[in-house]
């Protein structure tokens, strides 16, 4: 009789250890999403990597065609002066309007949420709201003589727009999330005073709780606009004189 | 005695090694889960559609560039030299320079400081028109598309800074001060709305804060060149550095 009690103990704690395992599972299972999140950013991280790869590509594709009409260029230019001074003057304004690769010294400024804690509701990102930020750090870096600007790679041009569009903010049409990494080449003394001054742009995204670093670099290297520009409005005047 | 001393050994080694299997079990399980937050992944999409962009632009360039070296061959074997291609090149990225005088359709924005006068506790600093005002209205243009803005006859480049200045403002490292008449050549309509519509920028400035801001359609605006010649000391086009 005592044996028979035993046994039933047994079997009663085994169902018991069994059912306690079972939710344990099902529960570490619920709360991580399953494996479909884990198998979902694999997924996400090779396409990335095979696009990234694609961009490389392209780029030394695009830097060939490049090189090669370079060669070109050169060739004629040590025929003719003329050549030579159209082929700098190409160079000049190249690098004005943005379809030059560049590098030098100057800063490097990086913007990031708060914290969690200290952010509340939602978790859309509070510089979607505080976009004017942006616009006016690029407008100080200018004030200071910066000479190559881009933000999160995105290269400034005369045409650069930064607008707030759902819960990302858009520069030159390309949609963008905190963390925001503006570079700049110019005279690393003054980008960096201009910013950091008491009361200045930086102390202001400092008070607002922003996470704001501002670094000076030796070499920034900066890329160039890909897009292409077509002008539908606007004419230039041809002055014959 | 000794038969149920061996059932409990045996019962002993066999819960030890149920616990052994499950430890391994839950650890193996387990290393799968890295911190993936819903907000990484979304960064991650995020990422992913912007570099699908990036190559779409990229290929375009390329197709670009491929046209203008086959130009360039074409041109040589005709003529026997590329100048009037470099010479249109060079046009073209003048333009996009905004080294030249452009006109075309657009609007005039006129934009002047509330003079209502001062009332008893009132904050005059709201009726002044300030140099972020200027800057978020410039940027609510460049995304309706403008092609040209000039302030107060001073062209906007990619450098143009607007500060303030005190009592004036600063572009282009020259004062410019209220009434402030600001050119854009684009589409009239687009521009117009991003003026005007309700909640731009704006029209809140002149809602809340009473400034006057007045816009006028036009069929040709003619917008002046950035005359002043632009030397880089410090940035330094990274292709020439790799011919060296």
């Amino acid at each position: 009789m005592k044996k028979f009690e035993n046994n039933i103990a047994i079997i009663l704690i085994c169902i018991i250890l069994g059912v306690i395992l079972a939710i344990q599972f099902k529960t570490v299972n619920l709360t991580t999403d399953g494996i479909i999140s884990t198998q979902k950013a694999q997924q996400l991280t090779i396409e990335l990597k095979n696009l990234k790869n694609e961009k490389e590509e392209l780029f030394a594709t695009l830097s060939e065609l490049e090189a090669r009409i370079k060669e070109y260029e050169e060739s004629e230019s040590k025929g003719s002066v003329y050549v030579k001074r159209l082929s700098e003057d190409i160079q000049k304004y190249k690098m004005i309007s943005g379809y030059e690769d560049v590098q030098g010294p100057g800063v490097v400024v990086t913007i990031d949420d708060p914290p969690m804690e200290v952010q509340f509701g939602d978790l859309t990102s509070n510089m979607i709201y505080n976009y004017d930020l942006l616009l006016e750090i690029i407008s100080n870096l200018n004030a200071a003589g910066a000479e190559a600007i881009s933000i999160n790679e995105q290269r400034y041009t005369n045409y650069t727009e930064i607008v707030p569009v759902g819960n990302h903010i858009n520069i030159n049409g390309v949609s963008f999330v905190p963390p925001f990494v503006i570079k700049a080449i110019g005279y690393t003394q003054t980008l960096e005073s201009a910013l950091n001054f008491p009361g200045g742009i930086i102390w202001r995204i400092r008070s607002q709780e922003f996470e704001v670093e501002v670094k000076p670099e030796k070499n920034i290297r900066i890329s160039r606009y890909t897009k292409n520009k077509d002008f539908k409005y606007a004419e230039p005047i041809v002055r014959t004189n | 005695m000794t038969k149920k001393n061996i059932d409990k050994i045996i019962m002993l080694l066999f819960s030890i090694l149920l616990g052994a299997l499950l430890v391994i079990h839950i650890r193996n399980n387990t290393q799968k889960y890295d911190i993936i937050s819903l907000k990484s992944l979304q960064m991650m999409e995020n990422e992913i559609i912007n570099t699908q962009e990036e190559i779409n632009d990229l290929s375009e360039a390329i197709t670009g560039k491929y046209l203008e070296l086959q130009e360039y061959k074409k041109v040589l074997k005709e003529k026997g030299s590329i100048s009037s291609v470099l010479e249109k090149e060079l046009e073209t990225y003048k333009m996009i320079s905004n080294m030249v005088d452009v006109h075309g359709s657009g609007i005039m924005i006129r934009m002047e400081d509330n003079d209502s006068g001062y009332i008893e506790g009132k904050n005059l600093n709201m009726d002044i028109i300030h140099d972020m005002d200027v800057i978020m209205i410039i940027n609510d243009l460049k995304a309706a598309g403008a092609e040209a803005i000039s302030i107060n006859g001073k062209r906007l480049l990619v450098h143009s800074e607007v500060r303030c200045g005190g009592p004036i403002i600063r572009i282009n490292d020259e004062e410019v001060a209220a009434p402030f008449i600001i050119k854009a050549i684009g589409n009239p309509k687009f521009l117009s709305a991003s003026i005007n519509a309700p909640n731009t920028y704006a029209s809140n400035l002149r809602k809340y804060f009473g400034i006057k801001i007045e816009t006028r359609q036009s069929d040709d605006i003619l917008v002046s060149k950035y005359s002043k010649e632009i030397i880089y000391k410090y940035a330094k086009s990274v292709a020439d550095k790799e011919g060296e």
